[in-house]
């Protein structure tokens, strides 16, 4: 099964999935703080977590993990790694050589087999 | 470097992203006297320190910790002007070796700054047991800039970061190519005529991308991981426990609870037997002064006045430094971003900021510290907000109050009415919260955007020094203001010549007596307690002390002591008492904090409101709960 990539908000990520930011559409003060803090157009994310109560959210980008509200979280467009939401254990099932690398040739590699 | 070569000392800058162990390493190289946390955001002002290496000394700047120069926020703010204006000698780059990436933008934008440059790649202990292995030197030829490895909490390269400043200072010659430098021609539409940019102005939006590119090739290029990047750190499996949507609250609550246990238990044989030891020294000053024949005013002015006074606040000493010292801790170890972050929802809910959970918590042990503590929070208006409602927020010199009282008629019960008043306290703050975020504007800051920190176990050292930090504006409160106040107390209650002491002829009584018919709706319209009010408004903890000069135990006696209880079981009733209780939390910052007030927010308005709305509220609150208490058949 593929999984929609058509972008989608920072928030719209499923838990644990990873996309890469296209746009961070934000007003100034708070774009400007968000592409300090490493969230540039081209980085990759991934949703990390959710605050019990469902906000905020806990974003990984550069080695560092920040948490920020959904309403913050609404004006970033990723464009999400199908496959990525995978679970902690498939990941570990997949053993360490499962990169980020390898779960785009894997993306590409399902688009084939489904086209066919 | 006009204005460098035309100071007497050299400056060193210390800059460097919240969380990179900016400030231990500005406390190993100073030995000073400051804040380290591991909550970003808590070094708001520059520090200043010196050291001294060999023959030579500079004077060192601590700058706030920022991701970036570019913004308006304050902390950015102020190191930016600092470096483009003051232009130190040199800037030591504090760098997280755990993230270089991340780091590494701000490197960049100093060096496009033309800001000379040491760099300390400090926690490289901890890169190393994450098995990251930088090559420093290739670092080093990429950025153009000496490097240092370092290890602050250790004080680990500081010797070495030291001489690297220092040489750099003596040299300021020009840097060989490098990466950085080569690439100028890039951002030809931002450089100024010189090719070189450098100031504010040229530090636009466009260059985040860029930079961030050229920091992560060059992270890329220089670190070798051993191990398994996509692998769980330590810090991610601690919080899906932490973070857990069943247990994160149940933690919290139990933190909380924890820390609270933790400094009423510990503080409470700490506080009496510091109590008998003042008390046994007020007994043995008033021997030996008997003996030689002095006055006995002066000798019961110093024994019970100045004495039995200060006793009394000294008494506060242990809760506030344990509370200080619980909250240091769990900061330095990281669970405050945690907790700022569950609590941003239920913070949201009454108009406030995750971040506002720090002031509030602080605020237990002294309301000075917990409004300082709201220099954090980004958006003025959740800062002004957060520091007019921490007064509601029951500090530590109510409590001898409560338990003075709860002793009194709810023996049984002490622990309970205790907790409700504290309880009381919080759900008025955040309603009051939710009342002013209605009429306060919204700024455009008002957001939530946190880093949280890798947990990583707490230097004892760091903490205490933090705790001191925050529990020497209380020492300091006490050892002015409310030590002139309780002489004044005294002196009024001894004064006119001729008056009783504590007796209605005297001013004290005198004073109260005006007051008292106002409280009479609220079931304890008795001068004593009105002067006991209105002396608690220069400090709560006077609240007790006047009660017991005007009953004539003496202003230190301790709460337990038996006749001040007997005296306040003939004057109020169990309902009465509780009313009084609760006019005692709300109804007025003490003067301490009416003055942080004024000075925090820079507003007469705003700290005419601070002391006016809570005297409403804790009126009204008072004569609500005798009269519905009494309806209901409450004695």
């Amino acid at each position: 099964m593929i999984k929609d990539d058509r972008p989608t908000s920072l928030d719209g990520l499923d838990l644990g999935e990873r996309g890469t930011i296209i746009r961070v559409g934000c007003p100034g003060p708070l774009r400007r703080r968000l592409m300090d803090m490493g969230l540039t157009p081209g980085t990759e994310v991934r949703l990390e977590g959710v605050a019990p109560l469902g906000d905020p959210i806990i974003v990984s980008a550069r080695g560092s993990r920040l948490g920020l509200r959904r309403a913050e979280a609404a004006s970033i467009t990723v464009s999400p790694w199908p496959d990525s939401a995978c679970t902690d254990r498939c990941r570990r099932r997949h053993g360490r050589g499962w990169s980020n690398a390898a779960s785009r040739r894997m993306r590409v590699f399902r688009a084939e087999v489904s086209r066919h | 470097m006009n204005d460098a070569s035309a100071r007497a000392i050299p400056v060193i800058a210390i800059a460097g992203n919240p969380n990179s162990g900016k400030t231990a390493l500005f406390n190993a190289i100073t030995g000073a006297r400051q804040h380290v946390g591991n909550w970003p955001g808590v070094t708001v002002e520059k520090k200043e320190g010196r050291v001294t290496r060999g023959d030579r000394s500079a004077l060192v700047v601590d700058l706030p910790g920022t991701y970036g120069l570019g913004s308006q926020a304050l902390d950015e703010t102020i190191a930016r002007d600092f470096i483009t204006r003051e232009r130190p000698d040199i800037v030591i780059n504090v760098v997280d070796s755990t993230n270089l990436e991340r780091n590494l933008y701000l490197t960049i934008q100093l060096l496009d700054m033309g800001v000379p440059l040491v760099m300390a790649l400090n926690m490289f202990d901890e890169a190393e047991a994450l098995g990251l292995d930088i090559d420093v030197e290739e670092l080093s030829k990429a950025l153009g800039a000496r490097i240092v490895p370092t290890v602050a909490v250790r004080r680990q390269g500081i010797g070495e970061l030291l001489d690297a400043a220092f040489a750099a200072i003596s040299a300021q010659s020009t840097q060989g190519d490098s990466l950085v430098q080569s690439r100028e021609s890039q951002y030809s539409v931002e450089a100024d005529g010189s090719g070189r940019l450098h100031g504010s102005a040229k530090l636009h939006d466009p260059a985040i991308e860029p930079r961030y590119k050229l920091a992560a090739e060059i992270a890329q290029s220089v670190v070798a991981s051993a191990s398994d990047r996509a692998a769980e750190s330590p810090s991610q499996r601690i919080d899906r426990v932490v973070l857990n949507p069943w247990l994160a609250y149940p933690i919290f609550f139990g933190v909380v609870w924890a820390m609270f246990q933790f400094t009423f238990s510990l503080s409470e044989p700490v506080a009496g037997w510091l109590g008998g030891a003042i008390g046994a020294f007020g007994g043995w000053v008033a021997h030996v002064l008997g003996a030689t024949g002095a006055p006995e005013v002066a000798v019961a002015f110093l024994v019970d006045g100045i004495i039995a006074g200060l006793g009394a606040l000294l008494e506060f000493a242990p809760p506030i430094f344990l509370l200080f010292f619980a909250i240091s801790f769990l900061e330095d170890i990281g669970y405050m971003a945690r907790a700022a972050l569950i609590s941003d929802r239920l913070m949201d809910a009454v108009g406030l900021h995750g971040k506002a959970f720090i002031p509030m918590i602080l605020g237990f042990g002294c309301n000075v510290t917990g409004i300082l503590a709201a220099r954090s929070l980004d958006s003025r208006r959740d800062r002004l907000v957060s520091i007019l409602v921490n007064p509601l927020i029951s500090c530590s010199a109510r409590l001898p109050v409560y338990v003075l009282f709860a002793s009194a008629f709810f023996p049984e019960r002490r622990g309970l009415v205790v907790f409700s008043l504290y309880a009381l306290g919080v759900v008025l703050a955040a309603l009051v919260a939710k009342v002013l975020s209605v009429f306060i504007r919204p700024d455009a800051s008002s957001t939530f955007v946190m880093e949280l920190p890798p947990y990583r176990m707490p230097r004892i050292s760091g903490v205490l020094i933090q705790t001191w930090e925050r529990g020497r504006e209380f020492l300091h409160k006490a050892g002015t203001v409310i030590l002139l106040a309780v002489v004044v107390v005294w002196a009024l209650s001894n004064l006119p010549p001729g008056a009783a002491p504590g007796s209605p002829e005297s001013l004290i009584g005198r004073i109260g007596g005006v007051m008292a018919p106002l409280l009479k709706p609220a079931g304890f319209g008795r001068w004593q307690a009105a002067a006991a009010l209105v002396f608690g408004a220069i400090a709560k903890e006077l609240i007790v002390g006047t009660l017991g000069v005007l009953y004539g135990s003496g202003v230190g006696s301790a709460p337990g002591s038996a006749s001040l209880v007997s005296a306040i079981q003939a004057n109020w009733t169990p309902l009465s008492a509780y009313a009084f209780l609760v006019m005692s939390l709300v109804y007025m910052p003490c003067v301490a904090t009416i003055a942080t007030i004024r000075r925090e927010t820079g507003s007469r308005a705003w700290t005419a409101f601070a002391m006016a709305y809570p005297l409403v509220l804790g009126w009204a609150l008072a004569v609500i709960v005798y009269q519905v208490g009494r309806l209901i058949g409450l004695a």
